[in-house]
């Protein structure tokens, strides 16, 4: 037990390492300022890591990943501002297509060729109250997989799919309007096991929020003790050592709930009700605590942390991109309140 | 980096534990003495007589080792007891002070003798316990302690004065952090010395809180006379043992404390549900919030929790639980009264009483401000380097 731990840490401090030596700030500012993705050499490297069988089973041709490593990676992601497309392949993409490979030969062809890195596909979240989506669609992408509450549904994208491109907050993603009625869908799979993709999908969302928001600490704690100001650091000062405090209670009490519900899906199995009741206290508390943390971030720095060439501006962008992906802070209260005031009501 | 604690190790509930949860549980059912009566003594002796059945029944100490009469369980058991004993109309040990704090401190710290004298007492609480930290010029800045302790010999002379010392009213010993090396400052010669309360030169006066109600009170110590012998881990060690007993006050404290307001919280959307309010959308929000951050305190309970039965728990760690405890506790009455409106937030109530009664969590057992330093400095690490 406790080396299959130390292998999974490992192996998160060296995707760690490796990321950062390939995307660093000023590439990643570069790709921001056009909203374009990275370019093609750098996707392929990290294409190489073989990030897309992160969420798949071993008999699916995945890694096979326990869950608290799973976790643990999405964070890693977060941490190096990993492009979306490489997340949403790597947690979404990949699972749905591995769940709607058994009885459909194009998503069966798609995944084997998205985990040798030689397909790019698109996702979208549907919102609980339907409409039109907001797809991440990769340059290229050839499918659109959309992960609803509990269905998955597959679209060809090559040609004529009815989509108009927008600017991203999360640059390069490739965001576009997609009117999904208007398309006719590959393959659709629906129930349990569906939702179980899109709920995965979104832990992986809020772990890489948390993972994000805490690189924002790192840096924020690095910098306060390294920047003087009136002769002394200015973590010397109460104010910004309780503001730093301030974003570690939030990410601390975010990394407590994460732990608990990896304990209770991953390790005690516990009912499907009691899942679902913590994943939306995830999904409505780590992305605040997160986004908390890395105003907070940018507040600490001052003016450079305003500016545009430190990149705290890619980390907000991230997190904010996640905590709506998630439904944002009133509609996650509202999606918990309701469940927890019907709850007593049955009572 | 700290991905080595994602995810956090967390208490994880074993078959046996549920067993034992069923057993307390269908217990608690049978024996729940109800809320306790409003009488002060009268409330004093109910208390004592609860704990006393509690210890009957085999529920007090499960994580003591047998030979201090405990029933060699883990934490897991201790956690699913005071889960259980939240639910009860009695939710508090009398002498919780002595079982969950100083009971494990004295095991960590103590002697054999010290093991011997004291603990058995504390489980039926026929000796209860209290906590002499602070002192008038020693709040907040706690190593600023000036009560003395002259050696003499094997005797302790104390002289000096605590303050906001909670149960020292009712409690046999207590736990006297005091300067015992002439000179010294700061945290360096203190010593822990258990006292008895019954010593002719301890004088406890009471400090009633902001409604009335006696929680702490003043302790004056004039030539009381201690046993060298009864100091917990040595003289001059009084500032180790008094932090580790400080960490102990979290933990199952904090698991106790989310299932009240965990209860509370039911009760008001019980009354939204009654008043027809449970379709509101910032009814829905405002509940939804408050319930999440409950549920990452029991989290953060139990990540502690795991830390203590590992002996792996940073220094520092326990602030985050105080801290976030203090924010919901605020927040829950705050919004309770806030929904429930001016009828009942003019008239006394339980909703009023706790929320007066809840601007004491951000002050007590270290004040907000002193647990965002502890963070700032022992978690962050912040100014090491200075």
């Amino acid at each position: 037990m406790t080396t299959a731990i130390d292998e999974g840490v490992e192996m998160a401090r060296s995707l760690d390492e490796s990321l950062s030596r390939i995307l660093n700030v000023e590439i990643l500012l570069e790709s921001a300022c056009d909203d374009l993705p990275l370019p093609a050499a750098l996707a392929e490297t990290i294409a190489g890591l073989g990030l897309q069988g992160i969420a798949v089973a071993e008999d699916s041709g995945g890694l096979g990943l326990e869950l608290g490593d799973r976790v643990r990676l999405a964070a890693v992601l977060g941490r190096r501002l990993v492009p979306a497309a490489v997340r949403n392949e790597a947690f979404g993409v990949a699972p749905a297509l591995a769940l709607a490979a058994p009885a459909d030969a194009r998503a069966a062809e798609l995944l084997a060729r998205l985990l040798d890195g030689g397909s790019s596909v698109g996702l979208a979240l549907a919102s609980r109250e339907g409409g039109d989506l907001l797809a991440q669609m990769p340059e290229g992408a050839e499918a659109l997989v959309v992960l609803d509450l509990d269905r998955i549904t597959v679209f060809e994208t090559a040609e004529g799919f009815p989509s108009v491109p927008l600017a991203g907050l999360d640059p390069g993603q490739g965001l576009r309007r997609v009117k999904p009625d208007s398309a006719e869908p590959v393959v659709t799979v629906i129930g349990e096991r569906a939702a179980r993709v899109r709920r995965e999908f979104e832990l992986a969302l809020i772990c890489e929020a948390f993972g994000s928001a805490e690189r924002t600490l790192e840096l924020s704690a690095e910098y306060a003790d390294e920047r003087e100001q009136f002769g002394r650091p200015i973590s010397s000062f109460q104010a910004v050592g309780h503001l730093l405090a301030e974003m570690k209670l939030g990410l601390e009490t975010s990394r407590a709930g994460i732990g608990r519900f990896v304990d209770l899906d991953g390790e005690s199995h516990a009912p499907e009700t009691e899942i679902e009741q913590w994943r939306a206290t995830l999904a409505h508390s780590v992305p605040a605590a997160a986004r908390r943390a890395c105003e907070g971030a940018i507040q600490v720095h001052g003016g450079i942390g305003f500016s545009w060439e430190l990149g705290l501006h890619l980390h907000y962008r991230r997190i904010l991109a996640d905590q709506y992906m998630l439904g944002g802070e009133s509609a996650s209260a509202e999606v918990i309140g309701s469940a927890y005031l019907d709850r007593r009501e049955a009572a | 980096m700290t991905l080595a604690e994602l995810p956090v190790e967390t208490l994880s509930f074993r078959p046996e534990d549920e067993t034992l949860r069923t057993e307390i549980r269908s217990w608690m059912k049978e024996h729940d003495p109800g809320a306790p009566p409003e009488e002060f003594e009268a409330r004093l002796r109910a208390l004592l007589r609860w704990q006393q059945d509690l210890h009957g029944a085999g529920f007090i100490g499960l994580s003591w080792p047998e030979k201090y009469g405990g029933s060699g369980l883990d934490l897991r058991a201790e956690a699913v007891f005071s889960e259980e004993l939240a639910a009860t109309g009695m939710p508090e040990l009398i002498n919780r002070i002595g079982v969950y704090m100083c009971g494990p401190t004295i095991m960590d710290f103590g002697d054999e003798g010290q093991a011997e004298r004291y603990l058995r007492p504390m489980l039926d609480a026929s000796e209860s316990w209290c906590q002499g930290f602070s002192e008038p010029e020693a709040g907040s800045d706690l190593a600023a302690i000036r009560a003395r302790g002259r050696v003499d010999g094997d005797r302790i002379i104390i002289n000096g004065q605590k303050v906001w010392t909670s149960r020292a009213h009712i409690a046999r010993r207590c736990a006297c952090l005091v300067r015992t090396e002439p000179g010294s400052e700061r945290h360096h010669g203190l010593s822990l010395v258990i006292v008895d309360m019954e010593d002719p030169g301890v004088n406890v006066v009471a400090l009633p809180q902001m409604l009335g109600e006696r929680h702490f009170n003043e302790v004056f110590l004039d030539d009381v006379e201690a046993r060298v012998e009864d100091v917990i881990g040595g003289l001059g060690n009084g500032w180790k043992a008094a932090m580790q007993m400080l960490s102990y006050e979290r933990g199952l404290f904090v698991l106790e404390r989310q299932i009240r307001l965990r209860r509370a919280l039911d009760e008001l959307a019980d009354q939204m549900i009654e008043n027809g309010r449970a379709g509101d959308r910032g009814v829905r929000e405002k509940l939804g919030a408050i319930s999440a951050d409950l549920e990452l305190l029991k989290a953060q309970g139990y990540r502690t929790l795991a830390g203590q039965a590992a002996g792996s728990l940073p220094a520092g760690s326990t602030s985050i639980d105080k801290l976030h405890l203090s924010r919901v506790e605020q927040e829950l009455f705050a919004v309770a009264i806030e929904l429930l409106g001016p009828e009942t937030a003019l008239t006394y109530n339980q909703w009023t009483h706790d929320l007066l009664e809840g601007r004491s969590v951000s002050i007590y057992g270290g004040s907000t401000e002193i647990q965002l330093n502890i963070i700032s400095k022992q978690l962050l690490g912040l100014g090491a380097k200075r």
